[in-house]
């Protein structure tokens, strides 16, 4: 081949180069891919397409068919790349499209192909064959990468797993990708709810109590935004962020709830220290969606969280304990220098470690001849680092101490009792802290230039060295004998009562028996009964007197008249006056009469004829009854 | 050798009745761990040590243990402490709450003697720091009207008036029944009136002291001062400071709140600037 054979032949080439490449840039662009090919039932796999044109902007991104999966959340984001490259501008229009596909079935599957429509035309990619084993035989998958995280998620960020270890915030993630601690069986709200947790509900005085605060969002909706946030309020605790700054965005997790996808981000993470004992609560957090899709209330809220709090047991509680040190501390004092000059000073370090709520203050051994000046503290707190859960850290008091006494001065020793609520026991971290050899001073009326001030308490008396002197509590009368106190209270005005009550009782039954004893009935009872007894015997001037008796009584009884006093005839018209028939008031007439004579007849009357008038008296008396 | 079984058994179960009593004597003579606390305390007091001795002092109270002893020497620990420079927030009211505890719980003329003086002194000390801080001084404004009448006398004696009130009333009303002269009824219906009078006024004392007992305990100031606050926690207007060391009664509580009285003051305090004495 001749040198210029050879130029054709290069430029030929080279523009038949030119050419494809031209004609392959004009077609869109399309990759679709998936995370993984092999998964078990239950699991989701993500299905990832890219889409550019530099003619059309792409548009409707469907998955195609997805036989043996669900699809469970989707997202879609247009894009645009513009580039200048001498003088011409090239506009590159794409688009971003992923669908999560949960496997219901075992088997070999096709999904897709995955189409997309660029200006007229559809264009389309895949399919692609997935195998689904039974669920728990696929293959360990890492967690599927956020869709609106701007990273991707995905590989993009290689610093994301090291910065999530560092910070403790790596999250165990089960087979499906998402993390079973998140999961909820149902979810509160649609689009997106706030859900709040507690690692435990019962705790002692000071125990560290964590809360976290998550944001639930469905992963097949956009972000809707969070507006008007409410925190939640922790008013009888001691509240320790865990987190340096609540507002910084946290790792992206996934759960579980009632079957569908949902991103659960981090918002709040606390530790609590109960500052008494009770049922104490931890408020809702409460916020509104911006952009909701829904028509229903924007507004959400956590749960209310209950905490029941108690105090440490008595039991065994070290001497010096404070309510509410709890947690696991450790203390170490370093005192410099060892040899000083009587009045002068040394500096004493506390460095007070451990994990819980430090104390704030901690009292050093007052004793006589050492002066304290207040502390100078320095603190560390926070999340303990390799336990991000646990609140904790260091607080060191230095100490300016002045020794006023010579010689050899024991400076004693400071405890810090605790309630440790993971061995469940109470303990007591210690730290001696050293004698300091005090040599007398040697600047001459060196004592004598400081003047003290006067003592208010020099006329205190001294502590006494046996116990006792306990008076026992006196038993009050009225608790005492509570019976023999009511009874006498009530005896003489209740006995007053009750005489007066009797007495007045026993008037009226003796009043009712007199009026009884009085009335015509009674006395015709009486004399009906001499008249019944003079019957039986023989004397008939007797029974004649006891039957005109009972025929006075009768007729006073029955008819309201008295004949007693009634002469010639005069029986007879009182008992028709009042009432009686003329043939029974005439027989009574008759009968008083005969019997009148017979008593005061001279001779003796026979017995015979005054049982007949008894006889007719009684006839005459029954039918007074009749009458009245 | 059947023979020398029994007086072996015998022996043996000699020795073993005389060591279980030997060590059943041993423990009733060892002293208690209070007992050793309380030594300890003490000894630490004589070393002077009063912070060391406050910690003991107050694990007895913790314990349980009321006694009037145990809470004068740990008044005198809290003076202690303020003596030798080691003064912290509460310490005085904390002395004034031994010292006052002592005196309600003994019934020895001395040690009360002792602790009124020591509380004296106390007060005293207290007073002149607020004195010099431009404070009031004052430490007793006295009682309402009605408790002041209902601590005139002991409940034991409101019931024996009760009693004897009734006894009068009963005896008159039975005279005024009995009696014919016209004088003679008047003046036993004056009687019974009067009785009757007595016994209301002294059963109702009775039963109001007697509540008043259960349901209310005394309490001392323990904080640099308690502001009186009302219900919603906040601070009365005018209503004087509860300064430290002054007695109170704590008539209520509520998460984090004491209700005391102090005076015509009835107010709610923090619950940790009053502890209430020991009974």
């Amino acid at each position: 081949m001749t040198c210029g054979a050879r130029r054709v032949s290069f430029w030929v080439l080279v523009v038949a180069l030119l050419v494809v490449r031209t004609a392959r840039a004009e077609d869109p662009e399309m990759t679709a891919t998936v995370d993984t090919q092999r998964l078990g039932v239950g699991e989701v796999l993500r299905l990832t397409l890219h889409v550019a044109s530099r003619q059309f902007q792409p548009a409707h991104a469907s998955p195609g068919a997805t036989p043996g999966f669900t699809v469970v959340g989707s997202s879609s984001g247009p894009s645009q790349q513009v580039t200048i490259t001498n003088g011409r501008m090239v506009t590159q229009h794409g688009l971003d499209a992923a669908w999560t596909l949960r496997a219901d079935k075992v088997g070999t599957w096709s999904v897709g192909p995955v189409s997309v429509q660029v200006g007229s035309n559809t264009s389309r990619a895949g399919p692609i064959r997935i195998t689904v084993v039974p669920a728990g035989k696929g293959p360990p998958r890492a967690p599927p990468p956020d869709p609106f995280d701007p990273f991707g998620g995905g590989g993009l960020d290689p610093f994301k797993s090291l910065l999530d270890s560092l910070n403790g915030q790596a999250q165990p993630h089960d087979t499906y990708g998402t993390d079973p601690k998140l999961a909820m069986d149902s979810a509160p709200g649609t689009v997106a709810f706030l859900h709040a947790t507690v690692d435990t509900t019962s705790a002692v005085v000071g125990q560290q109590v964590t809360v976290s605060m998550y944001l639930y969002v469905d992963t097949s909706t956009r972000d809707p935004g969070m507006v008007d946030i409410h925190e939640a309020t922790a008013a009888d605790f001691v509240k320790r962020p865990l987190f340096e700054d609540d507002n910084n965005d946290r790792a992206v997790s996934r759960a579980n709830v009632g079957g569908r996808l949902f991103n659960v981000r981090l918002l709040r993470k606390w530790a609590l220290f109960p500052i008494k004992a009770g049922d104490l609560v931890v408020t809702p957090m409460e916020m509104t969606l911006q952009r909701s899709r829904t028509t229903g209330d924007p507004s959400r809220k956590s749960e209310l969280l209950t905490i029941h709090v108690t105090e440490p047991p008595t039991e065994r509680r070290p001497p010096g304990y404070q309510l509410g040190d709890v947690g696991k501390f450790t203390l170490t004092a370093d005192t410099t220098p060892r040899d000083i000059e009587e009045d002068g000073a040394v500096g004493v370090t506390l460095s007070l470690r451990g994990t819980g709520n430090l104390p704030a203050m901690i009292t050093p051994p007052a004793q006589a001849g050492l002066e304290w000046l207040a502390p100078e503290v320095h603190e560390k707190v926070g999340p303990v680092q390799g336990q991000p859960e646990m609140f904790g850290g260091s607080r060191t008091f230095t100490y300016v101490l002045r020794i006023h006494k010579p010689g050899e001065v024991h400076l004693g020793s400071i405890s810090l009792p605790f309630w440790d609520p993971t061995a469940n026991r109470y303990d007591v971290a210690v730290a001696d802290l050293g004698t300091v050899t005090v040599r007398p001073n040697a600047t001459p009326g060196g004592k004598a230039v400081k003047e003290l001030p006067p003592d208010p308490f020099s006329a205190v008396p001294d502590v006494l060295a046996q116990m006792g002197r306990t008076k026992t509590p006196a038993t009050q009368l009225a608790e005492g004998h509570p019976a023999l106190f009511w009874l006498a209270l009530g005896f003489t005005p209740l006995g007053f009562v009750v005489f007066s009550t009797a007495s007045r009782a026993v008037s009226v039954l003796r009043e009712r028996s007199a009026e009884r004893a009085a009335s015509p009935e009674t006395d015709l009872k009486a004399k009906l009964s001499v008249a019944e007894r003079a019957a039986k015997g023989d004397d008939a001037r007797a029974l004649s007197s006891a039957t005109a008796r009972v025929l006075e009584a009768a007729t006073l009884a029955y008819a309201e008249v008295n004949v007693r006093d009634a002469r010639g005839g005069e029986a007879k018209e009182r008992l028709v006056v009042a009432g009686v028939t003329e043939a029974v008031a005439n027989q009574i007439d008759e009968l008083l009469v005969a019997c009148a004579s017979a008593r005061f007849s001279p001779d003796a009357p026979e017995l015979s004829l005054a049982r007949d008038r008894w006889t007719a008296t009684r006839g005459v008396i029954q039918v007074l009854r009749s009458a009245s | 050798m059947k023979g020398l079984r029994l007086p072996v058994a015998l022996a043996l179960a000699i020795v073993a009745l005389a060591a279980s009593t030997t060590t059943l004597t041993a423990r009733a003579d060892a002293p208690s761990e209070d007992d050793t606390l309380f030594q300890t305390a003490v000894q630490r007091m004589k070393e002077g040590k009063p912070g060391e001795a406050i910690v003991d002092f107050e694990a007895l109270a913790d314990h349980g243990v009321v006694d009037a002893t145990v809470s004068f020497d740990r008044g005198l620990a809290y003076v202690s402490r303020v003596r030798v420079g080691g003064e912290q927030p509460g310490d005085l009211g904390q002395a004034a709450h031994g010292l006052v505890e002592a005196k309600h719980l003994t019934n020895d003329r001395a040690l009360s003697l002792e602790a009124a003086r020591a509380l004296g002194l106390v007060r005293a000390e207290v007073g002149r720091r607020r004195a010099r801080a431009g404070e009031p001084v004052e430490f007793d404004p006295g009682l309402a009207l009605g408790p002041s009448f209902l601590r005139l006398l002991p409940e034991d004696v409101w019931a024996l008036l009760a009693v004897l009130g009734s006894v009068v009333l009963g005896v008159s009303l039975f005279v005024r029944r009995a009696a014919s002269e016209r004088r003679s009824r008047i003046a036993a219906a004056v009687t019974a009136v009067l009785a009757s009078l007595l016994a209301l006024l002294a059963t109702t004392s009775l039963f109001a002291a007697r509540h008043q007992r259960l349901t209310a305990t005394e309490g001392v100031i323990v904080s640099a001062g308690a502001r009186p606050r009302d219900e919603r926690g906040l601070v009365i207007a005018n209503a004087p400071v509860v300064p430290e060391a002054a007695e109170v009664e704590i008539v209520g509580h509520r998460a984090g709140w004491a209700q005391v009285r102090w005076g015509n003051v009835v107010a709610w305090i923090p619950s940790g600037s009053v502890r209430p004495l020991a009974e």
